[in-house]
């Protein structure tokens, strides 16, 4: 009961964040100099200011800047970001055919990432060759930049050896090319993630080890994986699902680089693209969609704080 | 009372524990016997570094990989020694159950505080989920929670202390245990909850048969529960016998001081004139507190307090946990915010909701209970003690912050100055309280706070610690407000007692008044819940409840 009120919170906040997000990009777009027609100017050479002036208004650019915010607003939330300025298509059908590729790079490799983190995290408390791995593999793994390691992987595993294709997409229709083309992409990605959450969970487990439940546990005859399970890892995973989080919102960033070193049509691409034309459409769409993921990221986080943690509920 | 026909559940023979620290050997127990029979209490008593916990754990082989026990640990006919992990877990809160000194972190505070209890009982027996659910139930009753169907579906930051420890305790008798390890199971809690549960203990003890190993340092609650003790110093026995003979005649010196380090109630009465000064130093008047809830819903810490301290008179603050004693005092050193009433120090005048109501009141200095914490542990003793002096000056110019002064207050209170130049974590407890004393003298205050300044420490160090702060306060004069939760420490220092109960002052006036004819029935039970150093008079308390 409590939790749902705690939830209920978490989400109304996280839509006011959304709101916020959206005026502060859409300000920070207007406020830098220079607009798509004069860029589109730039490059087809002369044109005439009667030209300029209809395209400004076929684009609704001639309108006050209140108008367009609260416009830009309305059209946001029936999820219609306009034409693309770029392309000449609604900038969220665009958006939606990247979204899914993003989507997926990054909830597999946040999956992958978290749990062999876990999993080796625990490990290296129980065992010299984990500890080993976590402590001297992990800060390797975390100084190799994503396009490096990328680049590592395509050149050994699918160049030298042959194992995989090295880029590009397969449609979803073939699910073993398509799962094929994402190993490479998702190790690159996920790796990262893993040697971070791996130290966090040794650390974190380390620190519950010594709390008086655990001695509790013991003495009232639980066995050793028993107590592990009930009364350390499930504390620790507190401070995990704090990093997951933040780990998660880096994993948006990441992909943009990773989309490049594999060819994949993701919506980083598309963005970094988008801001070099100031396809506005484009980029608020793009924006909205990664913002409202990474707010739903942390409303999400703070949920699950509620479930591990009952006393976070009641703050 | 002991009858030599009954069972022996323990027996312990040259018990041995060492642990390994770096790549040295460190002795903590050596050679131990002791037995214990079927009903009967038996008390490890000690100061801190003793052993008397380790004994303990290291009868259910809690010690850790780091812990090497030898000797011989008989369980009814079974050797526990060397540990065979597999049958210990059968034994595990099953035939031998444990409970622990901090019941709020002794519990998982992830699980419902049922839903432990319910694992436990699943743990050793064959019940089904239901059946262990309705035992848990039964348990919980058994152990008199309060509201326990509401308790059951609650978290443990939800209940408090008293009830924490009772839902362990239920967990302890779950599977009916031969033998029951209480590891200072009552140091964490106040002293009318501390009654109670040595009552319930008491009472399960006969109802359930069970023998009882008790592991305290406070030879009141050893006269109230033990049949017999055995006194520990150092990793060693010093005696063991029945606890009436240990207290009317005990054989050591190490026992004898011991039991003369305790405060006790009625001993000292009176030794201290009452100073019916005129000159102010501290006045409340009718001084509230609130303190902000999680939900915007106040916590009124102190409600309508009228107070005065007098010059040079030492007044004891006694009140249990909540009950704002401690609030008091941070009022009248200026650490907390007033919103009702006004706080007149040295006739300064702090009204409530002004823009003075939290001011440092350079007067003031404290003394509080954590000596270890108080004291930066990267200053040397020297650099704390000046940084308190050069923070001091900015209004009292004339303190003097020379190295010879420090050295001297050092001396004061019986501090080497070789002791100038050392970090805290080179002194022991009782040293780095006596830094603490320092410093709060140092200032030359008018009034000195101290705040459970001995209820870390050791009766033995506490005793010392206490002299000395008396002797300082008598020479140098200062008004003292000694808050504590044990009155008969307050009895041992104070001339004038205040009782404290949740935010109100419920009773004031002379000590030997308060303690011989307590008029609020707060007091009282206050009163007859501590326990007395004495078996026999604490057996005829028993009898006749008040």
């Amino acid at each position: 009961m409590e939790l749902t009120t705690y939830s209920a919170k978490r989400l109304a906040i996280g839509l006011v964040m959304v709101v916020c997000v959206q005026v502060i990009i859409f300000l920070a777009v207007q406020v830098v100099p220079g607009d798509p027609v004069e860029a589109m100017m730039s490059e087809t050479g002369n044109i005439s200011p009667e030209i300029v002036a209809a395209l400004r208004e076929q684009f609704g650019l001639d309108q006050p800047l209140p108008v367009r915010l609260l416009e830009h607003m309305r059209e946001l939330f029936m999820l219609d970001f306009g034409t693309s300025f770029q392309y000449s298509q609604p900038a969220a059908a665009i958006i939606g055919s990247r979204l899914l590729v993003s989507l997926e790079l990054v909830v597999l490799s946040a999956f992958f990432g978290i749990a062999a983190g876990i999993f080796f995290g625990s490990w290296s408390v129980q065992t010299r060759i984990g500890n080993w791995l976590v402590s001297a593999l992990g800060p390797i793994i975390l100084s190799v930049p994503g396009y490096v390691a990328g680049s590592f992987f395509v050149l050994a595993l699918s160049l030298w050896l042959g194992w995989l294709p090295a880029g590009g997409m397969a449609p979803i229709s073939d699910p073993v090319e398509h799962l094929r083309r994402l190993v490479l992409p998702v190790l690159t990605l996920s790796l990262p993630i893993a040697a971070t959450i791996a130290k966090v969970t040794r650390y974190s487990i380390l620190e519950v080890r010594n709390q008086d439940w655990v001695r509790t546990s013991r003495a009232y005859g639980f066995s050793a994986r028993r107590t592990f399970r009930r009364d350390i890892l499930r504390n620790a995973l507190t401070p995990v699902l704090t990093v997951s989080a933040l780990e998660l919102g880096g994993l948006i960033g990441a992909t943009v680089l990773v989309e490049r070193v594999f060819n994949l049509p993701g919506l980083g691409s598309l963005l970094v693209s988008a801001v070099s034309v100031r396809d506005y459409p484009l980029i608020q769409g793009a924006v909205f969609v990664i913002s409202a993921f990474y707010i739903a990221i942390n409303i999400a986080a703070d949920i699950g704080y509620g479930f591990l943690d009952p006393r976070a509920a009641r703050r | 009372m002991s009858d030599a026909a009954r069972e022996t559940v323990l027996s312990v023979r040259d018990l041995s524990i060492d642990f390994l620290a770096g790549r040295t050997r460190k002795s903590i127990v050596r050679t131990l016997s002791f037995d214990i029979a079927q009903r009967e209490t038996l008390a490890i008593v000690g100061e801190s570094g003793s052993g008397k916990s380790v004994t303990a754990l290291s009868l259910l082989g809690l010690l850790g990989p780091r812990a090497t026990v030898s000797g011989e640990i008989d369980f009814l006919g079974r050797n526990l020694l060397p540990y065979d992990f597999h049958h210990l877990t059968k034994l595990r809160g099953n035939e031998v159950s444990i409970i622990f000194q901090e019941p709020m972190s002794a519990l998982n505070p992830v699980y419902k505080v049922g839903q432990q209890l319910t694992d436990v009982i699943r743990n050793h027996t064959q019940l089904s989920v239901d059946q262990a659910r309705e035992h848990a139930m039964e348990l919980l009753r058994k152990v008199r929670l309060p509201t326990p169907k509401t308790k059951f579906a609650q978290y443990p930051f939800e209940l408090s202390g008293g009830q924490l420890q009772r839902v362990m305790i239920a967990m302890a008798i779950a599977c009916r245990p031969r033998l029951l390890i209480a590891d200072e199971p009552t140091t964490a809690l106040d002293v009318t909850v501390q009654a109670q549960i040595l009552d319930l203990l008491r009472e399960l003890q006969s109802e359930m048969g069970m023998s009882i190993l008790f592991i305290t340092h406070d030879f009141g609650v050893v006269a109230d529960i033990a049949d017999r003790v055995l006194v520990m110093r150092n990793g060693e026995k010093v005696e063991s016998g029945t606890a009436v003979d240990l207290f009317t005649d005990p054989k050591e010196d190490y026992t004898r001081e011991l039991l003369s380090a305790v405060p006790s109630l009625d001993r000292r009465v009176g030794n201290r004139a009452v100073q019916t000064g005129t000159d102010t130093v501290l006045q409340f008047r009718s001084v509230g507190v609130t303190f902000a809830g999680r939900r915007g819903d106040g916590i009124r810490a102190l409600d309508g307090i009228d107070l005065s301290i007098h010059r040079g008179e030492v007044v004891a603050l006694v009140g249990e946990s909540g009950s704002g004693k401690s609030t008091v005092g941070n009022v009248a050193a200026g650490l907390v915010r007033i919103d009702g009433g006004q706080v007149v120090l040295d006739g300064t005048v702090r009204q409530g909701n002004g823009a003075d109501a939290s001011r440092h009141s350079p007067g003031v200095s404290m003394v509080f209970q954590d000596a270890n914490a108080s004291l930066n542990p990267r200053m040397r003793i020297g650099a704390t003690l000046r940084a308190a002096l050069k923070w001091a000056r900015r209004s009292k110019p004339e303190l003097e912050t020379s190295d010879e002064y420090i050295k001297r207050i050092m001396a004061e209170v019986g501090l080497g100055a070789d002791l100038f130049n050392r970090f805290p974590h080179e002194l022991s407890g009782g040293q780095k309280q006596r830094v603490g004393i320092a410093r709060a003298l140092s200032v030359k205050p008018s009034l000195v706070v101290a705040d459970e300044p001995t209820s870390a420490l050791d009766v033995s160090v506490q005793k010392t610690v206490l002299d000395l702060f008396g002797k300082l306060q008598r020479e140098h004069g200062f008004a003292c407000i000694f808050i504590t939760h044990d009155l008969s420490l307050a009895s041992n220092i104070s001339s004038r007692v205040v009782v404290m109960y949740r935010g109100r002052i419920v009773e004031q006036g002379p000590t030997r008044r308060i303690l011989t004819a307590p008029s609020d029935p707060y007091t009282r039970a206050l009163l007859d819940s501590i326990p007395q150093p004495d078996p026999v008079l604490q057996r005829a308390r028993r009898t006749q409840p008040a």
